[in-house]
């Protein structure tokens, strides 16, 4: 089991077309934290939650897509070729599909840090802020709702056709200019760019509406019911 | 078969396709969704941007990505059904390759040439009488073509590189992302899918901004070419890999060669573009002032300039002499400014050869030429100069404005003449002659004015201007002129002949009496115009805005805009700025104001804001001012009062240079547009209303039109502190 896993890791991190992406999101990155962060968020300090969630919110599309794009792999016209022999080895297909989701999700972590190094990074070398320990609770609140969304997403129509997922992956880009109401956007630079102006007052609190952690939740639990419910219909058609 | 015998059957092949149809409706139809996305039509803006310009922008961001993908999946088409093994057999993949692309930039410049010409007769309706034929296609050509064209030439060679739909796909994307990004998009070089053009003029000569266009588009061709040469190299042969394949081709020398060329190329354009000057982001005035210190042993007692631009290049060449007295009897060193593009040459002092050095300093968009003169009392110096004129580099988003073409010149001091900086004799005067195109009417901005003295058996007339002192602001066109008469004082109003319909339909005469009245009413009756009464001159579009100087005023000609100046329920547009530079006429000539670091909010702006709010206010009510001026202060004070740098000023020491300079610039005119006329509101209230607001500023009107103005005067005036009008 573990060795299949080691084996999937190497596949994807080792990838050339991971390692170009890494690199597309460090530039990205950077050149958010310089251009946009670094003047404030809707006027809190640059270290500020608001315009540490602003910056994770612009990079979770990035994110989004690149996992989406992972999905992808294990679905590619080859990968089905295989499916076959996978079936016919004692290691049962359920558990290799498993893997692979485990892989992806470390795949997402990684990137996810790099982006989170990144801006501490920043935030200490330009502002000697250190306070990093702050931050956790946002990472969490903006990246993983898309984590499962997309994840669940990815699952359920990976396994059709791959052209369906590179139309979500053009839905993601066009969310990503949208601008929606904070209760049901998806990203969340609505919230973090538009609530400290609605709260008003100089350098707000951080404070987190009852409408945020909705959307957030229900989010999450799309996406986890889209990937359970992918996961039955594969075990189902195995059969 | 030959290359075109494959390219025809690619093209049939192609052709019976339903993708290449959706792909070409789609493309016909992108231009119209400007249509739909500006349907607030923009009065601030010409008709030639809302209608030629903005179809032409979102036509190639839309093409961009149908073309984009159409040549994935075309290219992807053969190898995802793994039918190479057969047509690499019948043909060369090279040649293949090739075929295909030509045939896919062929159904480009089909999709083009069908909307150019089922456009046309929409656009010229809507735009009217300022409609130009050669720059609808110059327009389509160059800004939407190109960019699909490039986008065809990238996700070519990306995917003749990877050889993967999915990876083609993605990096096409982030290609078109990375393009999006902040800092490509306010480079005129790098943005490639919508070039830095910022609005087309109605009424003058759009070439300067459409050669930063071409210039463009020549820069990423050399890259795509290269590119796709490159690509070249990584066609699979031989069922070989990448490395294979590119070991086969390399061998073809010619190959890497011409790509690496087309590289050196692009950098060379990119490093040597003549269009912007080197000046730094970072203006420190206080710097500026102190390195152009005048020589104190040398004055001058005339300046003869003689001036030919070459309308074809947008070139100027130049002879200038200069009578000094050298007051020492020591070698001098004298420098003068001018423009970075411009070069000098042949300078000699009394007939002999001098020592020049250009110091390449670029700032405030001048540089400095030191020349050694003899230890001679009196000196004749003599010098040639010219070149093209370079704008300066902080105005990278917004070129255009001064140009040289053949139906507009716009050029202002040192892109003019060299300024010398030496300081004028007791009787001293200031000659220039400028040869100009027959049809084009020249003008000076300021008191004094051009004479025509000669009409040429070249079809060209000299102008000559006579003035004290060397700053001149110089305008040609075709420019036709109306007198006109405003609250006793007689103004020459000069525009544009193509806008004369506009500006009879629109009654413009009446607008501009309104203004001038309203003025000498209720602040003071207006001295300092010339004898011949006072200038209003119309702009181009590059303009933003305009500008008031002794005895005229010039405005950009979207404030002499039809929608903006007949739709009553949108005043704050056109016609305010208009009625905003004529109020400058009062506010903000010669040295009335002095800026300074300290008190940056103290400006010219911050009364005449004020004045044109009242205006507005008298004109449209109490509720259209409130909610078009005032909530706009209040909104502008309310965001700096918040800001968070300007809360904690320290962090801004923690910096870079640039980012300092980013932060204040995007603070000055805040300061003085919306801050300033806040506090004089203030002001109105503690001192009692307008009634008692309008005796005082009549008053310091009087009183301080030939001196300066300062706040601390202001405040004396009104019998307030500093502290009275600290905003809350």
């Amino acid at each position: 089991m573990s060795e299949i896993l080691k084996y999937e890791l190497k596949r994807l991190l080792f990838h050339k077309v991971y390692l170009i992406l890494c690199a597309v999101i460090v530039c990205y990155s950077w050149g958010l934290l310089t251009r946009d962060v670094i003047l404030g968020i809707s006027n809190t300090a640059p270290f500020s939650e608001w315009s540490f969630g602003y910056y994770l919110a612009k990079i979770s599309p990035i994110l989004s897509i690149m996992l989406l794009f992972f999905v992808t792999f294990f679905y590619s016209k080859q990968e089905k070729e295989i499916k076959g022999i996978l079936l016919a080895t004692p290691t049962s297909y359920e558990k290799i599909v498993t893997i692979r989701y485990v892989v992806i999700a470390i795949g997402f972590l990684i990137q996810s840090g790099i982006v989170a190094l990144l801006s501490f990074i920043f935030l200490n070398r330009f502002f000697g802020y250190t306070r990093i320990a702050n931050f956790i609770g946002i990472i969490i609140t903006v990246l993983l709702p898309t984590f499962f969304l997309f994840m669940g997403i990815g699952r359920m129509m990976g396994g059709k056709k791959n052209i369906v997922i590179y139309g979500i992956i053009m839905m993601v880009l066009i969310l990503a200019f949208l601008s929606l109401p904070y209760q049901v956007e998806l990203f969340g630079e609505s919230f973090f760019k538009g609530y400290p102006l609605e709260i008003g007052g100089i350098e707000p609190e951080f404070y987190v509406p009852m409408g945020y952690w909705i959307n957030r939740i229900c989010y999450s639990v799309i996406g986890i019911g889209l990937f359970f419910l992918a996961r039955r219909k594969e075990v189902r058609s195995q059969f | 078969m030959n290359f075109f015998g494959y390219a025809r059957v690619e093209l049939k092949r192609i052709l019976s396709k339903k993708i290449t149809w959706i792909v070409m409706i789609g493309a016909f139809f992108s231009p119209a969704l400007s249509y739909w996305l500006n349907q607030s039509s923009n009065t601030s803006s010409t008709r030639t941007s809302m209608y030629l310009l903005n179809p032409a922008f979102v036509g190639a961001f839309v093409c961009v990505f149908l073309f984009g993908f159409f040549t994935i999946s075309e290219f992807h088409d053969i190898y995802k059904n793994q039918m190479e093994v057969f047509t690499d057999a019948i043909v060369s993949p090279t040649i293949f390759y090739i075929a295909k692309l030509f045939v896919l930039i062929g159904f480009a410049i089909l999709a083009q040439g069908m909307v150019v010409l089922l456009y046309f007769p929409y656009t010229k309706m809507k735009i009217g009488a300022m409609f130009r034929g050669s720059l609808y296609f110059e327009v389509y050509f160059t800004i939407m073509f190109p960019a699909i064209l490039f986008s065809i030439l990238f996700a070519a060679s990306v995917y003749q590189i990877v050889r993967r739909a999915d990876l083609s796909f993605l990096l096409f994307l982030i290609f078109i992302l990375i393009s999006f990004n902040q800092k490509m998009q306010q480079n005129f070089l790098l943005s490639w899918i919508k070039p830095l053009v910022a609005v087309l003029s109605d009424d003058f000569s759009n070439k300067r901004v459409m050669m930063t266009v071409y210039y463009n588009r020549l820069f990423w061709l050399c890259l795509m070419i290269g590119f796709c040469l490159f690509s070249f190299l990584c066609i699979r042969k031989y069922q070989k890999g990448i490395i294979g394949s590119f070991f086969y081709h390399i061998r073809k020398i010619y190959l890497p060669v011409l790509g690496i060329f087309c590289f050196i190329l692009a950098a060379f354009l990119y490093q040597k573009q003549p269009f912007l000057d080197h000046s730094p982001l970072e203006l420190d005035y206080e710097n500026h002032y102190n390195i152009n210190k005048y020589n104190q042993f040398l004055n001058y007692s005339k300046i003869t300039a003689e001036i030919v631009p070459d309308v074809k290049k947008g070139t100027l060449q130049g002879n200038m002499t200069i009578e000094l007295k050298n007051m020492s009897s020591n070698e001098q060193r004298m420098i003068l400014t001018i423009n970075p593009g411009y070069t000098i040459s042949n300078v000699k002092a009394n007939g002999k050869e001098v020592l020049v050095v250009d110091r390449q300093n670029d700032d405030f968009n001048e540089k400095q030429v030191e020349i050694t003169l003899p230890a001679e009392k009196e000196i004749l110096l003599s010098m040639e100069y010219g070149g093209f004129p370079r704008e300066w580099s902080i105005t990278e988003t917004f070129q255009g404005d001064r140009q040289i073409s053949s139906d507009y010149i716009y050029l202002d001091n040192t892109k003019f003449v060299p300024y010398i900086k030496v300081a004028p004799a007791i009787n001293y005067l200031f000659e220039a002659r400028i040869t100009l195109p027959a049809h084009m009417m020249a003008v000076s901005f300021g008191r004094d004015d051009f004479v025509c003295i000669s009409e040429n058996e070249d079809g060209t007339k000299t102008w000559k201007l006579q003035q004290k002192g060397q700053g001149i602001i110089f305008y040609a066109a075709d420019f036709t002129s109306e007198d006109l008469e405003a609250a006793g004082i007689p103004i020459r109003f000069i525009y544009s002949a193509r806008h004369k319909e506009i500006m009879d339909k629109i009654n413009i005469k009446e607008t501009i009496k309104e203004v001038f009245e309203y003025c000498d009413e209720h602040i003071g009756a207006l001295s300092f115009y010339g004898e011949e009464g006072m200038k209003l001159v119309e702009l181009s579009a590059y303009s933003s805005g305009g500008y008031a100087g002794d005895g005229a005023s010039a405005m950009a000609e979207t404030c002499f805009s039809e929608e903006g100046l007949t739709d009553k329920n949108r005043g704050a547009s056109g016609s305010e700025v208009m009625a905003h530079e004529i109020i400058h006429q009062w506010w903000g000539l010669g040295n009335m104001f002095m800026e300074t670091e300290e008190e940056q909010e103290w400006s010219s702006e911050g009364l005449t804001v004020y004045t044109t709010y009242r205006l507005m206010k008298e004109k449209f009510g109490e509720e259209y001012a409130k909610e078009n001026y005032v909530d706009l202060w209040q909104e502008g004070a309310d965001k700096l009062k918040n800001n968070f740098y300007h809360r904690y000023p320290e962090y801004l020491e923690k910096l870079p240079e640039s980012y300092v300079a980013l932060i204040q610039n995007e603070q000055r005119p805040i300061l003085k547009y919306q801050v300033m006329p806040l506090k004089i509101l203030k002001a109105e209230q503690l001192v009692g209303g307008e009634e008692a607001m309008d005796k005082i500023l009549k008053k310091l009107f009087q009183e301080k039109a030939y001196s300066y103005l300062t706040y601390e005067d202001f405040l004396n005036a009104c019998g307030l502190t500093r502290e009275d009008l600290e905003l809350e």
